[in-house]
């Protein structure tokens, strides 16, 4: 292809921009929260701002779609976008990290898709191409796969042939790659049903954080509060209640939990409909070292991840997971969280394991079995201490104040802490074990975290004056996704796996991103 | 920490004599403009709120000034050490707060050699080492000579060029 062809996306991608106009406005809502919760200036908002900001958006929306053009050949893709500042931007195929397709629910009918690419490198960004046919997408990602096919054959070409196979195969047959010259070896796959999704839903309810957001807003407006009150009726619940009450102690009781019940049922169903519009028909596929799975609903996703990119691997089981015995996992690759809101940011997830496919993706990902060790029990103390003091210091003064009987409330902050902070070091844990360096965080819940030392990027062994006390050190681990914490741990065992780590990463010469 | 007893016969640096004067000359730069408004209220001689405060404010800066200046200063040039092994560099530093501080070189993204206005005064300069890794990720060796840091900076250089071709090596600058 002439490397001057610029291509332009359908005109059902102002859609894409003004939906991404939108989104953009997300990160004003504490201003837009501000405003709407400010009853003196409702109804101006609604009569002035409201239509002009949307205008605006539109308008934006369409010279956003018009100025927006992109060209590639078998190097590089290059994009000229914005209205006011221009920009134009050449990123050659071999620092693409990833090429990824998701048909979002507007497309869906024009049969258009949009390819975001993930760029390697410090400054870690995504770019999107809205909006475009099938072969159109499939070409630009065909060009990225030949390309990483390319440099595998110059960096690799002793390494095993049937993984550098498989990386050019794509298996989806929505995606069907037209670099594969025979059919990729599966060596993992995984389907969710309804019902694991459903456990997802249960398992990570993020309308708690918004429900509890959003309460405290309309509390702050209580004019608000009683329109919210006459929607839900509250005024008929409160009597309904008293009416119960009035009957008998057992009816209001029930009427009261059956309000709970319902609330929880709300909650949990609309987690549960995220769930479903996020993961519904997950598949994951293995082939070589490259992981893949589609999902969604409405918007369809399709993401690939490459064992070599792999930085960290975190494994959740909450609270509740823990009840229904699954866990989370999620793969990170470096720099992903450069950009918040790109469609790679936060890992790979794959939503729901059971105890049998947790430990089947532990051993494709050839996660070493750990011996696990606590950190110093000093740690409970001064930690008790650190916040303790201070807490117990500004309880003293209402107790005083209030003129209470006895001034041994002022004592409660500490023992409850201590139970905390016990409950919390019992539970957590570090390894080091011949590949990996793995954490364990939580109390209910827990968070185990991976890192494989080859990935180690830099290493920083920590002393203050309370940690030499105790002979104990904390140690910083940078890779290239995030920083773990080894903390108040003994010098000695810290220092060993430091020199340690150090010398398998100074030799390694695997690759790393 | 800051294990001296190395296998690899590489020895632990220390940076610059001068480089403690540098360090004074900054806490002086910092303090200076409170200072100078202190001193300037006391020469208004109408002080318009309580004595006290001020005074307390005074004697704040001063102990401050004098910590920094006169203990922390020599004390944080004397414990910064820094070796440089054939794979990997490291950094000892800090008196209160230590730290010992690893890169291996093919974990280096780009190295630099910076010189502020009070290091260019005393010939000084500042070996950066940056990694892939996230915020946080690099590596200050402050206080060496100029062209010091320079060799340095060839040296690691060479030996990351070093290295067998075909390693899934950063591009370095």
């Amino acid at each position: 292809m002439a490397p001057d062809t610029w291509h332009r996306s359908s005109p059902v991608s102002i859609i894409y921009h003004l939906l991404k106009g939108v989104r953009g406005m997300v990160n004003l809502w504490p201003v837009l929260a501000g405003i709407v919760f400010l009853e003196s200036s409702r109804d101006l908002l609604v009569v002035y701002v409201v239509p002009v900001l949307v205008a605006l958006f539109i308008l934006s929306a369409i010279l956003n779609y018009w100025f927006f053009r992109f060209s590639f050949d078998e190097d590089k893709i290059q994009i000229r976008s914005g209205v006011i500042s221009r920009k134009r931007l050449t990123l050659n195929f071999d620092r693409v990290q990833e090429a990824n397709l998701q048909q979002s629910f507007y497309f869906r009918p024009f049969d258009l898709w949009t390819v975001g690419l993930e760029s390697a490198g410090s400054k870690a960004q995504e770019i999107e191409i809205p909006g475009i046919h099938l072969s159109l997408a499939e070409a630009i990602k065909d060009y990225h796969l030949s390309q990483q096919t390319e440099d595998l054959g110059v960096n690799e070409a002793s390494r095993n042939a049937q993984s550098t196979s498989a990386e050019r195969e794509d298996n989806f047959a929505a995606t069907p790659s037209t670099t594969s010259p025979r059919p990729a070896r599966i060596s993992y796959e995984l389907s969710l049903g309804l019902a694991a999704v459903i456990r997802f839903g249960l398992m990570h309810n993020g309308l708690i954080y918004v429900l509890m957001i959003g309460s405290a807003l309309v509390g702050q407006s209580p004019d608000m509060l009683q329109q919210l009150g006459n929607f839900v009726g509250i005024d008929a619940l409160r009597e309904s209640i008293s009416t119960s009450l009035k009957q008998s102690f057992a009816s209001a009781v029930l009427v009261t939990i059956s309000v709970a019940v319902s609330g929880m049922i709300l909650l949990y169903g609309g987690s549960i409909v995220l769930a479903v519009l996020k993961y519904w028909d997950y598949q994951l596929v293995v082939t070589g070292d490259r992981l893949q799975y589609r999902a969604g609903l409405l918007n369809k996703v399709q993401r690939s991840f490459k064992h070599h990119k792999l930085q960290s691997v975190e494994i959740f089981q909450g609270p509740i997971a823990r009840l229904l015995q699954r866990y989370t996992m999620r793969l990170h690759q470096t720099n992903e969280v450069a950009d918040p809101r790109s469609s790679g940011a936060g890992g790979f997830e794959i939503p729901v394991l059971t105890v049998t496919e947790l430990n089947e993706l532990k051993a494709l990902l050839h996660i070493d079995a750990v011996n696990w060790c606590r950190a110093s029990p000093m740690r409970i103390v001064w930690r008790t201490l650190g916040w303790g003091v201070p807490l117990t210091a500004m309880v003293v003064v209402p107790v005083l104040t209030a003129e209470l009987p006895t001034a041994a409330y002022a004592l409660i902050p500490i023992p409850v802490l201590a139970s905390l902070f016990t409950g919390l070091w019992y539970r957590s844990g570090y390894a080091f074990s011949a590949h990996w360096m793995v954490l364990r965080q939580g109390l209910l819940g827990c968070r185990y975290t991976y890192v494989p030392y080859t990935k180690v990027q830099m290493m920083d062994l920590r002393q203050g004056p309370l940690l030499r006390l105790h002979g104990a050190s904390t140690l910083l681990v940078w890779n290239g996704a995030d920083v773990q914490r080894f903390e108040f741990v003994s010098s000695a065992v810290l220092t060993q796996a430091k020199a340690r780590i150090g010398a398998l990463v100074a030799e390694s010469r695997a690759r790393w991103m | 920490m800051g294990d001296e007893d190395d296998l690899s016969g590489a020895l632990w640096q220390t940076p610059a004599p001068r480089y403690v004067t540098t360090l004074r000359l900054n806490v002086m730069l910092v303090h200076s403009p409170f200072l100078a408004v202190l001193a300037l209220v006391f020469r208004a001689g109408s002080i318009p709120f309580a004595f006290n405060v001020v005074f307390l404010l005074a004697s704040i800066l001063l102990t401050s000034f004098i910590w920094f200046g006169f203990f922390w200063s020599s004390k944080r040039a004397r414990h910064l050490k820094y070796r440089v092994r054939h794979l990997d560099i490291n950094l000892v530093k800090g008196y209160l707060f230590r730290h010992d501080v690893s890169v291996s070189f093919n974990r280096i993204q780009h190295i630099e050699v910076s010189q502020n206005p009070i290091e260019r005064l005393f010939a000084l300069g500042t070996l950066r080492v940056f990694t892939a890794g996230t915020s946080g990720s690099d590596l200050h060796v402050p206080g060496l000579p100029y062209s010091v840091a320079h060799k340095l900076k060839a040296e690691i250089l060479s030996a990351i060029n070093l290295e067998e071709p075909g390693d899934e090596g950063p591009v370095v600058d």
